[in-house]
C-alpha cells in the first residue's frame, strides 16, 4: 500500500464527509439558520462577543484544539496495523468528531454562547454542572500528566530537540515584547521568530543535549518533568501577553509549516507503508484492539476537548450560524488530517517491516518517537533534508504542541479549581490554585511511571476521560434535539458507541493496573469509571425526560400542560 | 534682608498669621524692586484681600497695574497686582465640564447636572485646589512676563498644606497615568479592527493628555517652589508667643517640604523710646525673640518698627521699605 | 491596478490576517484585563458620586466628560439600576 494512496483516500473521505454529511447535518438535524442572530451580534461587547470572520475563527479553533494528541494517539495505535487506525480516524472524523464539534458549537450558539458547564446544568439537570466540573478537572489532570510524559520521553529520545524546545520559550518571550511593548510589525516579527526557531533547530541538531545519569540528584526523566511543571506553572501565572500569547502564535505558525513539510514530503516521496494492514504478529502484552483502539485515538476521531473550545470561545465569535459548519466540522477535519499524517509517518517511515516491528515491540513503546523517526525518514526522502534534522524538526513540533497544550491546561485547571472553590465558598488565589494543580499533576505523572518505567500508561486514561467529556457533550446535543422533537439517532449512535467503549476500556484497564500494583492509576480509573456511569445515568434520565415532555420550540423550556387531558407522553 | 533677598529671587512667598502685615511688606518690597527696574507681580491669595485697599484702588481677579513704569529707556520696572478669587477659578475650571455634560444630558435634566457640579464646586478641597491652580499659573506666567512674583499667602497652616499639594497630587496623577498606560497597551493588544477601537483610542489619548498636563503643571510648580536659587519663603510675624511658636512650626514644615525659607521679618516691633508701656512690651518681645533665635537663629531676620500711621498708598510703602535691608 | 499595489495590498491583508491570528485567542483575556483597568479608573473618577470621599475631586471632575459615554455600560454591568450620576444622560 502506498502512503500517497492512503493519504488521498483519507483526504477524500474526510472532504466527502464535509461536503455531504455536514451539509445534511446542517440542513436536517441542526437546521442552521443564516438569519439567526448569533450571540456575537446579540450580545456584542467588544470583549467576549465579537463577530469574527469564519476563516480566522477556523484558524483559532483549529490551532486551539490541535495538539500533540492527534499525533501521539495514532502513533501508538498503529501497533494494531494501519487499517484499524485509518478507519477509526477517517470514519470517526466524518461521523463522530465533525458531528460532535459542530453540535457543541450549535448548542452553545443557540444558548447565548454559554459554556459547556452551563449547558450541562441546563440540559442534564441540576447536578449536571457539578458533573461537568468533575469531568473537566479529571480531563485536564490527565492532559497535564499525559503530555508531560510525552514531552519527557521525546526530550530523552531525541536529544537534538532539547535546545530548540527550551529556546523556543525565549523566542516566544522576545516576540511577546516585540509585539506588546515595542509594537513592531507583526509580519517582520513572525519572520524573525520563525527564523530564530529554525536556527535553534539547526543548533540543537548539531549539539544534542543528553543529561547525565544524575542531575541535581534526579534522573534525567525526573529532571525534565520537574522543569516542565515549573515552566507550566510560571507560564500560566504570567500575564498572557508575555508568554502564552506569543507561544500559541508561534505554535500555530509552526503547525502549518510542519504539516506542509510532512504532506509535501509524502507527496514527493510517496513511500510505501511497511506496516501491516492488520497486525497479526501483535507483541506480547498488547491489549485487545477493542476497546483500546477507540480510547488511544481520541483527538482525530472524537474528542470532548474540542467541545469545550467550541462552546468556550468559538461560539461567542460566530458571525453567522451557518459558519458553524465550516468552523466546527472542518475544524474536526483538520484534526483528522493531522492524525492521518501521524499514521503515515509512523507506518511508512520505515524501510522494512522488520525495522517497524523493532520499534513497535511493545504497547506504549512505539509512540511519538515512531512519528518522529518515521516522519523524519519521509521528510528526508521527500525533501532531502538530512534525517537527523528532519527528526529534530518533527520532534520540536510535537513537543511544542504538547507544551502549549500543557500550559493552557494548567491555566484552565486553575480556573476550574477556583470555580470549585467558589461553589464551596472558598476564594482561592491564583498562586495557590496553580500550586494545587502542579502538585496533582506531578504526583500523577510520577506514579504513572513517567520517570522511565511506565511509558505511556496514562494515555488510555486520558483517552477515556476525553471520550467521557465527548459523551457528555453528545448527550446535551441529544437532549436538545429531543426537546425540539427531532430524531437524535445520528447523535445517539456515536454517543452510545463512545460511552460503551470508554466504560469497557476502563474496566479492562482496571485489570491491568491491579495486576501491575499501580494503585494511584487504579484509583483514578475507578473515579473515572464512576463518573462515566454517572454520565450515562444522567444522560439517560435527561433524554428520557426530553422525549416525554413538551418544550417551547424557541427556548427549549419545559411547557407545563395545563389541564392534563392532553397526555404529554404522547408527544414522543 | 528682605529687599536683598527679593533682588536675588524670581519668586517670593510671604507667609504668616492674618494681619501681621504681609500685604504691606509684599507691596513695599515690590515697589522697591520696581524702582530698581524689575517688573514685579504681587499675587494675593489670602481670602481676606487688602491689596486693593492698600493701593487705594480696585484690584480684582485680573492683573492690574499698581505702580510704574519706573526708569527710563531700557527696562522699566512696574508693579502689577491680582487678588485671586478661588470661587471664580473653580467655576471656570468646571465651566468646560459643565458645558460638555449639558450637551450629554436631556434638557429637562440639566438642572441635575448643575446641582451635581455645584456640589463639586463647593466640596472641601476645591477651594485649595483652585488656589493652587492660580499659584501655578501665576508662577508660570509670572516667570515669563515678570521678573519677580511675590505671593501674599493665606494664614500659615493653609499655606503649608497648599505647598504640599504639588507633591501628593503629582504622585496621584503619576499613579493614574501608569494605570492608563497599562490600559492603553492592553487595548492595543486586544484591538478589534476598526469600529469602537478607534473612538476608544482617541478617548484614551484625551484622558492621557489631560492627566499629563496636570502632572506637568504639578511638576513645574514643585520644581520652582523647591528651587533655592529661584524661590524663597519669608515668614512675617509679630514678636508674641503664639506667633513665634507657629512660625517655628511653619518653618519646620516648609523644611520638610523642601521649600527654602529665606528669612524672617518681625513686624510692629515696639520702640524703645516711646514711653514705658512700649518699653515694657519691647522687653516682652525680646524674650519671645530669644525663643525664635534659639530655634531659627540661622535664618536672617529683619525687624520693622511699629509705625505711627497705617500703611496706605505708595508713599507709606516707600517709607516702610526703608526699614527693610 | 499596478503590480506593486496588488503586492502591497496582498501584504497588507496578510499582515491583517496574521494580526488577527495573533490577537484573537487572547483577545478576551486582554480585553477583560483592560476593562478591569478602565473600571478602576471609572470608580476613581466617579468616587464622589458613589459616596466615597475624593480628595482629588477638583482633578477628577475634569475627566468626567471623557468617561460619560462609558458610565451607562459600566453601571449596568455592575448591577446598579440607575447611574450614580443621578440624572446625567442614560437612565
Amino acid at each position: 500500500m502506498n502512503s500517497l494512496v492512503l493519504a488521498v483516500i483519507g483526504i477524500v473521505m474526510m472532504l466527502a464527509g464535509y461536503f455531504v454529511y455536514s451539509k445534511y447535518l446542517a440542513r436536517r438535524v441542526y437546521r442552521l439558520d443564516a438569519h439567526f442572530r448569533t450571540p456575537a451580534h446579540e450580545q456584542t461587547d467588544g470583549v467576549d462577543y465579537v463577530p469574527t470572520n469564519k476563516f480566522v475563527l477556523w484558524g483559532h479553533h483549529f490551532t486551539s484544539v490541535a495538539g500533540a494528541a492527534p499525533i501521539v494517539g495514532p502513533a501508538v495505535a498503529v501497533i494494531w496495523g494501519w487499517l484499524p487506525a485509518f478507519l477509526w480516524v477517517t470514519l470517526g472524523t466524518v461521523f463522530f468528531a465533525g458531528m460532535h464539534d459542530m453540535g457543541a458549537l450549535w448548542a452553545s450558539v443557540r444558548n447565548r454562547g454559554q459554556s459547556m458547564g452551563m449547558l450541562s446544568g441546563r440540559y442534564i439537570g441540576a447536578r449536571g454542572r457539578n458533573l461537568f466540573l468533575v469531568v473537566i478537572f479529571l480531563l485536564l489532570l490527565m492532559v497535564v500528566a499525559a503530555f508531560a510524559t510525552v514531552i519527557t520521553n521525546l526530550l530523552i529520545a531525541t536529544p537534538t530537540a532539547v535546545i530548540p524546545v527550551w529556546g523556543a520559550i525565549a523566542v516566544a518571550a522576545v516576540i511577546g515584547q516585540m509585539i506588546y511593548r515595542w509594537k513592531m510589525n507583526l509580519l517582520l516579527t513572525t519572520v524573525i521568530g520563525v527564523v530564530a526557531l529554525y536556527s535553534l533547530i539547526l543548533v540543537g541538531d548539531r549539539f544534542p543535549v543528553v543529561l547525565p545519569d544524575s542531575v541535581l540528584g534526579m534522573t534525567p526523566a525526573t529532571f525534565w518533568i520537574v522543569a516542565l511543571f515549573l515552566y507550566a506553572g510560571v507560564a500560566s501565572l504570567l500575564p498572557v501577553w508575555v508568554l502564552l500569547q506569543p507561544r500559541d502564535y508561534i505554535n500555530g505558525v509552526q503547525l502549518f509549516i510542519g504539516l506542509s513539510i510532512l504532506y509535501v514530503s509524502v507527496l514527493l516521496a510517496s513511500p510505501a507503508v511497511v506496516a501491516p494492514a492488520v497486525n497479526q504478529a501483535l507483541p506480547e502484552g498488547t491489549p485487545s484492539i477493542v476497546p483500546l483502539l477507540f480510547v488511544t485515538i481520541a483527538c482525530g476521531a472524537i474528542s470532548g476537548f474540542h467541545g469545550m473550545v467550541s462552546s468556550g470561545t468559538s461560539a461567542k465569535q460566530l458571525d453567522k450560524e451557518t459558519d458553524g459548519r465550516f468552523v466546527g466540522y472542518f475544524g474536526a477535519v483538520g484534526e483528522g488530517l493531522l492524525a492521518l499524517g501521524a499514521i503515515i509517518a509512523a507506518t511508512a517511515g520505515y524501510r522494512t517491516l522488520a525495522d517497524w516491528e523493532a520499534v513497535y515491540s511493545a504497547f506504549n513503546q512505539g509512540g511519538v518517537s515512531a512519528f518522529v523517526e518515521g516522519g523524519g525518514a519521509i521528510v528526508n526522502s521527500g525533501l532531502g533534508i538530512p534525517a537527523s534534522l528532519s527528526a529534530t524538526i518533527l520532534a520540536t513540533m510535537a513537543v511544542l504542541f504538547a507544551a502549549t497544550t500543557m500550559d493552557t491546561a494548567v491555566r484552565l485547571q486553575r480556573f476550574v479549581v477556583q470555580e470549585a472553590g467558589e461553589i464551596l465558598g472558598v476564594k482561592v488565589r491564583n498562586v495557590v490554585a496553580t500550586l494545587v494543580v502542579l502538585v496533582c499533576g506531578v504526583g500523577l505523572t510520577f506514579s504513572a511511571g513517567a520517570d522511565g518505567s511506565g511509558g505511556l500508561l496514562i494515555w488510555p486514561l486520558f483517552g477515556t476521560t476525553n471520550q467521557l467529556l465527548a459523551s457528555l457533550t453528545l448527550a446535551i446535543v441529544a437532549v436538545i434535539l429531543l426537546r425540539k422533537k427531532r430524531n437524535p439517532v445520528l447523535v445517539l449512535v456515536p454517543l452510545v458507541f463512545v460511552l460503551v467503549m470508554s466504560i469497557y476500556a476502563l474496566i479492562v484497564q482496571l485489570g491491568t493496573f491491579y495486576a501491575d500494583g499501580n494503585w494511584l492509576l487504579l484509583t483514578l480509573d475507578v473515579v473515572i469509571l464512576v463518573a462515566s456511569l454517572w454520565v450515562a445515568l444522567e444522560s439517560g434520565l435527561a433524554m428520557q425526560a426530553a422525549r416525554k415532555g413538551t418544550f417551547d420550540p424557541e427556548t427549549d423550556e419545559p411547557v407545563l400542560t395545563g389541564s392534563g387531558t392532553h397526555d404529554s407522553t404522547e408527544a414522543s | 534682608m528682605l529687599l536683598d533677598l527679593a533682588a536675588r529671587r524670581r519668586v517670593l512667598f510671604l507667609g504668616g498669621k492674618g494681619g501681621v502685615g504681609k500685604t504691606s511688606l509684599a507691596s513695599a518690597t515690590a515697589l522697591a524692586q520696581a524702582r530698581a527696574g524689575r517688573r514685579v507681580l504681587v499675587v494675593s491669595t489670602d481670602p481676606a484681600h487688602n491689596l486693593g485697599h492698600l493701593w487705594q484702588r480696585e484690584v480684582g481677579d485680573g492683573v492690574v497695574r499698581l505702580a510704574g513704569p519706573f526708569g527710563h529707556g531700557g527696562a522699566p520696572g512696574v508693579v502689577d497686582g491680582v487678588e485671586v478669587d478661588p470661587a471664580r477659578t473653580a467655576d471656570a475650571h468646571l465651566a468646560a465640564v459643565r458645558r460638555t455634560l449639558h450637551r450629554l444630558t436631556p434638557p429637562h435634566l440639566s438642572r441635575e447636572v448643575d446641582r451635581h457640579l455645584d456640589l463639586a464646586r463647593d466640596a472641601p478641597g476645591t477651594h485649595e485646589a483652585a488656589v493652587l491652580e492660580r499659584i501655578a499659573t501665576a508662577v508660570e506666567d509670572g516667570l515669563s512676563d515678570h521678573d519677580l512674583v511675590i505671593f501674599d499667602t493665606a494664614p500659615s497652616g493653609h499655606t503649608a498644606r497648599l505647598l504640599a499639594l504639588p507633591e501628593t497630587m503629582g504622585a496621584w496623577t503619576d499613579g493614574l497615568l501608569r494605570r492608563r498606560e497599562r490600559s492603553e497597551r492592553l487595548g492595543a493588544a486586544a484591538r478589534v479592527l476598526g469600529g469602537p477601537g478607534e473612538t476608544e483610542a482617541r478617548r484614551d489619548g484625551e484622558i492621557r493628555r489631560v492627566l499629563e498636563e496636570r502632572r506637568a503643571r504639578f511638576a513645574r510648580l514643585r520644581d520652582v517652589v523647591t528651587d533655592a536659587d529661584r524661590t524663597a519663603f519669608v515668614v512675617v510675624l509679630a514678636a508674641e508667643r503664639l506667633p513665634v511658636l507657629e512660625t517655628i512650626e511653619l518653618c519646620a514644615r516648609l523644611d520638610g517640604l523642601g521649600v527654602p525659607v529665606g528669612g524672617l521679618v518681625v513686624n510692629r516691633r515696639s520702640p524703645a523710646d516711646a514711653g514705658d508701656l512700649l518699653v515694657a512690651r519691647r522687653a516682652q518681645e525680646a524674650e519671645h525673640l530669644d525663643t525664635l533665635t534659639a530655634a531659627l537663629g540661622r535664618l536672617p531676620r529683619d525687624e520693622v518698627p511699629l509705625l505711627a500711621e497705617d500703611v496706605v498708598g505708595p508713599d507709606a510703602l516707600t517709607r516702610l521699605a526703608t526699614h527693610l535691608a | 491596478m499596478t503590480r506593486r499595489s496588488t503586492v502591497r495590498d496582498g501584504m497588507r491583508s496578510l499582515s491583517a490576517g496574521l494580526r488577527e491570528f495573533y490577537e484573537a485567542p487572547y483577545r478576551r483575556t486582554l480585553s477583560r484585563a483592560r476593562r478591569d483597568e478602565d473600571d478602576l479608573f471609572t470608580v476613581v473618577v466617579l468616587a464622589e458620586a458613589l459616596g466615597v470621599p475624593n480628595p482629588a475631586s477638583y482633578y477628577t471632575v475634569e475627566l468626567l466628560p471623557l468617561l460619560a459615554d462609558r458610565v451607562h455600560e459600566w453601571h449596568t454591568r455592575m448591577g446598579m439600576e440607575r447611574s450614580p450620576l443621578d440624572g446625567i444622560s442614560c437612565c
